[in-house]
């Protein structure tokens, strides 16, 4: 019925899959991204200022480059830490449970920890001071109130999930356990003609499962804001931290083996491998920095740095432009246009990369012969990879904003709005300081996937468009392995170096550019 | 009063991206899988085969990332690419059969066997790689436990030790399924089942998994395990005494190439010995046989002893049973 090679009770089985994993990931990140949130930014956990830049780190790393971690880590016959797995290592649903929470967990922690950052502290030391232990607290007031970036935050988990293809690819398909994504790919890879509208098909099936949760969602938030709920931002109180007591040393030494476990792990993973003269090779002896030289001086990496670079900042910074005044005229505005565009972009954002590059070919080739027809010549690989991590990625700011401008109340505003205030004075004065955290972390979470993409950059890549992503794959493609473990630990420690940069500096003076 | 003035950074900085490359000159379009490095030594000399006033253009990916893109060029109207050389046969069929590649019979082609020329002349084949099994020369420490054919591979003693690139994804393990089913039938495959055989990823992910032991034994490319061997891997090749597999890899010229006299020069040129030289240099096989074998590799001559047999009628007859065998290889092996 879907593609020929494929059985419909194998395509359902995907599906199965493919929903299983998405749910529980969104869980998992759900739960653990708020209660490290909460811990950053409520309580007096030990080095919270660290640890709470730190954490979003994770989302630095593309998942696929996680995976080649983890198979380094829990590879069943040599894996350095594959006693803690179950007999099969890494592979299987827990390993893509796993790896794909590492990711996706910033999606809740980032947008709860804005939340947190946002919500004026008063209402909860009121209730505190009224005797109420932290659970309560939280139950009650925090809790409430930060239902919508919560919920939020888990629907781009399920969908970041639900389209992921790297992960499964690496973690899954070795094990024959397929998902949606999975199938798509096998399909376009040989299928021939017949296989692009098998894929095609299979992508239909996966976006009707991406909007039903989405429109799940939306009602679930629907319902929170017509029982009210707004809180307004407040920048002058500074929250009083929750002691944790004898809970202190416990949690606080918790929180850092579980960054350890998240990110240092697989970057002394990444960094080993890449010593390794060849993969799986292990005594300190052979190590060598052959790897790195290679890398270093491969032609297309310096291309691939500019070009990376100069992609993710443009593109990351013109969609979450685009989305800070989308979601002003859909949120504020009350804007229905607005409001139906912030839902469209939720389509390429749970679409698989390998279709929507598909149709960027599709769109690339009538664009040069309508060209072609001016005597024009057009082959600027880079404008299709620019559309294609803009469409791809702006969901996310668009929808982060989205709920950051409803959990304000619009009391500020109107007060302006009576004083008389234009609307970019009103943007400039008052939301923006206001979304500063939230504005910055959409742009994190928009530039760091586009600086590593890989899926799409492949197939719209062309001469002098190369990228991160497209050296990786040559890498492992016709490479080997520590080389590019090698280029990946480049990659890694690049992310890490500017997460720790940004950490010691507060949003706002990054916004305002102090 | 920082922000307009990043602002208006970025929108140029967006202008300057979206600026769209002009130049007069004539372009020829090469959608290649050879290595990039084997690209580079071709670059300067194919240039300048060519005249002056055009500009030769690579876009370098893995076979299937260039059927992608250039069955998604026709259906959306007219592929850019002049020339294809990938290495899945059965696509090129394919594309011949929708009339989609533009007859040339080349005099400069006339060194290459018939049996991997098309009759009409469609595509040609332009370099041989095969398939071999490999093993990892520190985990096996007596030979005689290697396996020598790929019947050995059903034996249970390789269960759990066997990987191999994915049919789904990779052309050339296709190739290697369709032969080896023929061969040996169905009945094979479930054998390398029951060995628990992994079936994932491209050739390069079959080395990795050499490599680190995962499954030290592979099916896969020789000329990837010449690479690896190359810089210092244990990854050996065996050339199984039931046949290895060749995998057409063919040069074709498309029917929509906007230069079609530039593109058959450019055709042309894959033939010289110049062109052969770089191939083999590239660890694969050419198909003129004068031409050298590439270093560690089995001489062609010895090769093509045990070399499966490969015809115009095999290919049609794989071609017309491809959707069968992909999906019995999924019941069988992916299930």
């Amino acid at each position: 019925m879907f593609a020929d090679g494929i059985s419909n009770a194998a395509v359902f089985e995907a599906l199965a899959r493919s929903l299983s994993l998405s749910l529980a990931v969104a869980l998992i990140s759900g739960v653990a991204g708020c209660l490290v949130a909460w811990l950053v930014t409520r309580s007096d956990i030990g080095g919270s200022r660290a640890l709470a830049g730190l954490f979003s780190m994770p989302y630095a790393i593309p998942a696929y480059l996680l995976g080649m971690a983890w198979i380094v880590l829990g590879n069943p016959a040599v894996g350095a830490i594959k006693e803690l797995f179950p007999e099969g290592g890494i592979y299987g649903f827990h390993g893509m449970v796993l790896v794909e929470s590492t990711v996706a967990f910033a999606f809740p922690y980032l947008e709860l920890k804005a939340g947190f950052e946002r919500m004026d502290p008063s209402l909860e030391e009121a209730a505190r001071m009224s005797g109420a232990r932290p659970w309560r607290v939280f139950r009650d007031v925090s809790f409430p109130l930060l239902w919508p970036p919560l919920v939020n935050g888990m629907c781009l988990s399920f969908l970041y999930t639900l389209s992921s293809f790297g992960v499964p690819a690496m973690l899954g398909m070795p094990v024959r356990q397929f998902v949606l994504t999975t199938l798509i790919y096998s399909q376009f890879k040989l299928g021939g003609m017949a296989g692009i509208g098998a894929g095609f098909k299979l992508s239909l099936l996966l976006l009707a499962m991406a909007m039903l949760v989405l429109a799940l969602s939306n009602r679930l938030v629907g319902l929170q804001r017509r029982r009210g709920g707004a809180i307004m931002g407040s920048r002058v109180s500074r929250p009083g931290l929750v002691r944790l007591g004898g809970a202190r040393l416990p949690v606080t030494a918790a929180a850092w083996i579980a960054f350890a476990a998240a990110v240092a792990l697989p970057w002394g993973a990444l960094a080993f491998s890449a010593l390794a003269p060849v993969a799986g090779s292990c005594s300190p002896s052979d190590w060598t920095l052959r790897n790195m030289e290679y890398v270093l001086n491969l032609p297309e990496f310096r291309e691939a740095l500019v070009n990376s670079l100069a992609l993710s900042i443009s593109v990351a910074s013109l969609v979450v432009g685009a989305g800070f005044l989308l979601a002003f005229a859909a949120v504020r505005r009350g804007s229905r246009a607005a409001a139906w565009l912030i839902e469209a972009v939720g389509v390429p954002f749970s679409t698989p990369g390998t279709v929507i590059a598909i149709l960027l070919i599709f769109a690339a080739t009538w664009t040069a012969a309508a060209l072609g027809r001016l005597g024009l010549s057009f082959d600027s690989p880079l404008v299709w990879l620019a559309l294609a991590y803009g469409l791809k990625y702006c969901a996310v700011s668009a929808r982060m904003l989205a709920a950051a401008y409803r959990q304000v109340h619009p009391s500020l505003e109107e007060a302006a709005v009576v004083s008389g205030a234009t609307t970019f004075i009103l943007l400039r004065t008052i939301w923006l300081p206001l979304l500063s955290r939230t504005v910055l972390a959409a742009w994190f979470l928009t530039a760091l996937p586009m600086f590593t993409e890989l899926t799409m950059s492949v197939l719209l890549t062309g001469p002098g468009g190369a990228t991160m992503g497209t050296v990786l794959f040559q890498l492992q493609e016709y490479a080997d392995q520590p080389s590019a473990a090698a280029l990946a630990w480049i990659l890694l420690s690049a992310a890490l170096a500017g997460a720790f940069f940004m950490r010691g500096r507060k949003a706002e003076e990054i916004l305002e550019g102090r | 009063m920082r922000k307009p003035t990043t602002l208006l950074l970025l929108v140029i900085a967006a202008g300057i991206l979206s600026l769209p490359s002009c130049s007069g000159k004539k372009k020829i379009w090469i959608y290649t899988s050879i290595y990039k490095e084997v690209i580079e030594t071709m670059r300067e000399p194919l240039q300048k085969a060519m005249p002056p006033d055009v500009e030769v253009m690579w876009f370098q990916s893995g076979s299937e990332n260039i059927a992608s893109k250039v069955n998604a060029e026709l259906a959306a109207g007219a592929a850019r690419a002049d020339l294809i050389l990938t290495s899945d046969p059965f696509w090129y069929h394919e594309l011949k059969d929708q009339g989609r590649l533009l007859p040339y019979k080349s005099d400069a082609a006339k060194d290459i066997p018939a049996i991997y020329v098309d009759p009409d002349g469609a595509y040609a084949g332009v370099r041989l790689p095969v398939m071999v099994i490999g093993y990892n020369s520190r985990y096996f420490t007596n030979d005689s436990e290697l396996p020598k054919s790929w019947k050995d591979l059903a034996d249970p003693r390789f269960k759990r030790l066997i990987s191999m690139p994915n049919p789904l994804e990779s052309g050339s393990s296709f190739t290697a399924v369709a032969l080896l089913q023929k061969q040996y039938g169905w009945d094979y495959f479930e054998k390398l089942r029951a060995n628990d055989v992994i079936a994932a990823g491209g050739n390069s992910s079959v080395v990795t998994r050499m490599e680190t032991r995962e499954r030290p034994v592979g099916i896969l490319l020789l000329e990837n395990v010449l690479k690896a061997w190359d810089k210092g891997s244990p990854v050996r090749p065996i050339y199984p005494s039931d046949g290895t597999i060749p995998v057409l890899s063919p040069i074709a010229i498309l029917r929509d190439s906007r230069n079609p006299e530039l593109a058959r020069k450019a055709y042309d040129w894959f033939f010289t010995d110049e062109a052969q030289r770089a191939i083999v240099r590239g660890s694969m096989y050419s198909l003129v046989e004068t031409a050298p074998s590439p270093d560690h590799a089995l001489p062609y001559a010895e090769l093509k002893k045990t070399m499966m047999p490969w015809s115009a009628e095999i290919l049609e007859r794989m071609f017309a049973e491809r959707g069968a065998i992909k999906s019995k290889f999924s019941e069988t092996v992916l299930r």
